[in-house]
C-alpha cells in the first residue's frame, strides 16, 4: 500500500536528532496547553458584559479580574486554536442554568398552526436544539435575536412555499427550584408569559 | 532534559494501538458527518437556516468557510452552486475513507482537519460540544497517522506518547474549566443545577412521573459530585493509579447519563473515546487481542466439527 512513510523517514533521519525531535514536540505540548488555558480564561470574559448573571463572591472577584480584550491576540494563536478545535471554552452549563424554559414555535398567521422545523436526522435536530440554547442566551440582545428569528423564518418560508407569512411564538415557563418544589408546589413548570413576534416583512 | 524525555516517551505503543485509534477516530468522524448528511444543505448552504451575515457576527471574516470554498470552486469550474457546495463534504468523506484504507493517511488527515474546521466556521450557532471534541480528536489523529508512518525504530513511540500526553492535558483543561465555571455561580453549589437540567431537556410528563419523586438530597449530591469531580480532575488522575481508575469510571458514568438524559449521543461517545484513549491507551489492544483469541478458538472449533462430519 502506498504511504507517506518515506517523507517522515527522510525528515527524521536527515534533519533531526532524537533529542531535538523530543524537544520540538515538547514545545508543541507546552504551546498547546498555554493556548488552551488562555482561551478558557478569556471565554469566561462574558461575565463582565451580562449584569444579570448571578455570581457568588468568588465569581464576582473573577469577573473583576478576567481579561476580555483579545485584540492583541497573535494571529498564530487564533489559527492554531481554530484548527486544533480548542477555540471555544468548556464551561458548559455555567455558572448557573436558566430558570426559564424557553420554547419556540413558528405558526402560520392565518390558521395559527405550528410549522415543524424540517430536519431529517436526529443529529441535525441536536444541532437545532443547541441553536435554540444559543437563541435563549442571546435573548436579551434584541438585534441578534431578531436577526436569528428572521433567518429561521426565511428558511421555513423557503421550505413551505404555500405559506406567505408566519408568527414566531416564544413560550417562557419558569422552572421551580428544588426548595419551591419541596414546599408543596405540585406543578413542575408554571407558564407565565407568551410573546408573539410577527416575522413577516 | 532527561525528565522531559522520560515524560514524553513514557507511553509505549504496542503497534496495535495507533492503528486502532486511527480507525476509531476516523469512524467517529465518518458517522458524525453521515448522521447529518441529508441536512447538509439546510445547515451549511447560503440558503440554510442561518445566514452568512448572522454567522459573521460570531466568526471573523478571515476564517475560511464553506461559502469561501464554494465560490472558489464555482469560479474555477463554472459548475452549479448545488454541485460546488457538496464537493467539500464528499472530499471530507473520501479523505476519511482513505485514512481507513491506509492510503496517504497523513495528507488526508490534514485535509480532514482543514475541512472539519471549515464546517465549524460555517455554522457557529449550530455547532456544539461534539463538533469541537471531534475537531480535537481529528487533530490528535494526525499525530497517530504520523506515528503509524514512522519506520525508524529509534524514533518509534515518541509521537504516540506525545499524543496521549496531549490528550491528557487537554482533558484536564476541559474538566477543570468545566468545574471552574460551575463554582462561580450558585446552582451547582446549592444543588439546583441537575434538577434544572432535567427540566430543560425532558418532557413534563416524564419529570412528574419519575424525576419529581427523587429526594432533594440526591440532586444536591449529584450537582456537587459533578462540580468536584470536574474541578479536581487534573489532580485526581495524577494522584495514584486507583484514584485515576475511579475518576475515569465516574467520568464515564457521567457521560453515559448525559447521553441517556440529554440525548447527545455523539458528544458522549466522543468523550468516552477521548477519556479511554488518554488514560487507558492499552485497553483497546487488550480488547482486540481478546477478540482475536475468541475468533481463533471459534475458528478452530468449526474446523474440528467439519473434520468430524467429513
Amino acid at each position: 500500500m502506498m504511504d507517506s512513510s518515506f517523507i517522515i523517514t527522510f525528515i527524521l533521519k536527515f534533519s533531526m536528532k532524537k533529542n531535538t525531535w523530543i524537544f520540538f514536540i515538547f514545545f508543541i505540548l507546552i504551546f498547546h496547553a498555554i493556548v488552551s488555558i488562555t482561551n478558557n480564561i478569556y471565554s469566561l470574559g462574558y461575565f463582565k458584559d451580562i449584569k444579570k448573571i448571578a455570581l457568588n463572591p468568588v465569581g464576582k472577584i473573577y469577573a473583576q479580574i478576567v481579561p476580555t480584550d483579545t485584540s492583541y491576540y497573535p494571529d498564530i494563536i487564533m489559527y492554531y486554536s481554530n484548527y486544533a478545535g480548542i477555540d471555544r471554552g468548556y464551561a458548559f452549563y455555567s455558572p448557573n442554568l436558566n430558570r426559564n424554559k424557553i420554547e419556540y414555535s413558528f405558526t402560520t398567521n392565518s390558521t395559527n398552526t405550528p410549522i415543524p422545523i424540517s430536519f431529517n436526522t436526529k443529529e441535525s435536530n441536536v444541532k437545532y436544539m443547541s441553536m435554540s440554547i444559543n437563541l435563549t442566551n442571546m435573548f436579551d440582545n434584541r438585534k441578534k435575536r431578531n436577526k436569528l428569528v428572521k433567518d429561521i423564518s426565511i428558511f421555513m418560508l423557503n421550505q413551505n412555499k404555500e405559506i406567505k407569512d408566519m408568527n414566531f411564538i416564544v413560550s417562557v415557563r419558569r422552572i421551580r427550584l428544588l426548595d419551591e418544589k419541596y414546599q408543596g408546589n405540585k406543578k413542575s413548570i408554571n407558564a407565565y408569559n407568551i410573546k408573539k413576534l410577527n416575522t413577516h416583512e | 532534559m532527561n525528565k522531559i524525555v522520560s515524560f514524553m516517551t513514557s507511553y509505549k505503543d504496542d503497534s496495535q494501538n495507533t492503528k486502532i485509534f486511527i480507525y476509531l477516530i476516523s469512524i467517529l468522524a465518518l458517522i458524525n458527518i453521515l448522521s447529518i448528511f441529508p441536512d447538509l444543505y439546510s445547515i451549511y448552504s447560503k440558503n440554510g437556516i442561518i445566514s452568512e451575515s448572522l454567522n459573521s457576527n460570531f466568526v471573523s471574516a478571515d476564517k475560511i468557510k464553506v461559502s469561501t470554498l464554494t465560490e472558489n470552486i464555482i469560479s474555477l469550474t463554472s459548475i452549479e452552486y448545488k454541485y460546488a457546495f457538496i464537493i467539500p463534504f464528499y472530499l471530507y468523506i473520501i479523505s476519511l475513507i482513505m485514512i481507513l484504507l491506509n492510503y496517504w493517511k497523513i495528507l488526508f488527515a490534514i485535509i480532514v482537519i482543514f475541512l472539519h474546521t471549515v464546517f465549524l466556521n460555517s455554522a457557529y450557532l449550530l455547532s456544539y460540544g461534539a463538533d469541537f471534541m471531534i475537531a480535537f480528536l481529528l487533530y490528535i489523529n494526525l499525530f497517530f497517522c504520523i506515528e503509524d508512518q514512522i519506520k525508524v525504530e529509534s524514533y518509534k513511540g515518541i509521537i504516540f506518547s506525545f499524543a496521549v500526553r496531549l490528550m491528557q492535558i487537554q482533558l484536564c483543561i476541559i474538566y477543570f474549566f468545566g468545574g471552574f465555571g460551575k463554582v462561580l455561580g450558585f446552582d451547582w453549589l446549592d444543588g439546583n443545577a441537575i434538577w434544572l437540567c432535567v427540566n430543560h431537556y425532558l418532557d413534563e410528563k416524564v419529570i412528574n412521573s419519575f424525576f419529581a419523586h427523587i429526594p432533594k438530597f440526591i440532586y444536591q449530591l449529584a450537582s456537587l459530585h459533578v462540580t468536584i469531580l470536574e474541578l479536581l480532575f487534573p489532580i485526581f488522575v495524577f494522584l495514584s493509579k486507583n484514584i485515576r481508575k475511579w475518576t475515569v469510571i465516574n467520568i464515564i458514568i457521567m457521560h453515559i447519563v448525559i447521553a441517556l438524559v440529554i440525548k447527545i449521543y455523539t458528544f458522549s461517545i466522543a468523550m468516552l473515546l477521548f477519556n479511554i484513549i488518554a488514560f487507558y491507551p492499552g485497553k483497546f489492544s487488550i480488547l482486540m487481542k481478546y477478540l482475536d483469541e475468541k475468533r481463533s478458538v471459534i475458528f478452530k472449533q468449526k474446523n474440528k466439527n467439519n473434520e468430524v462430519t467429513t
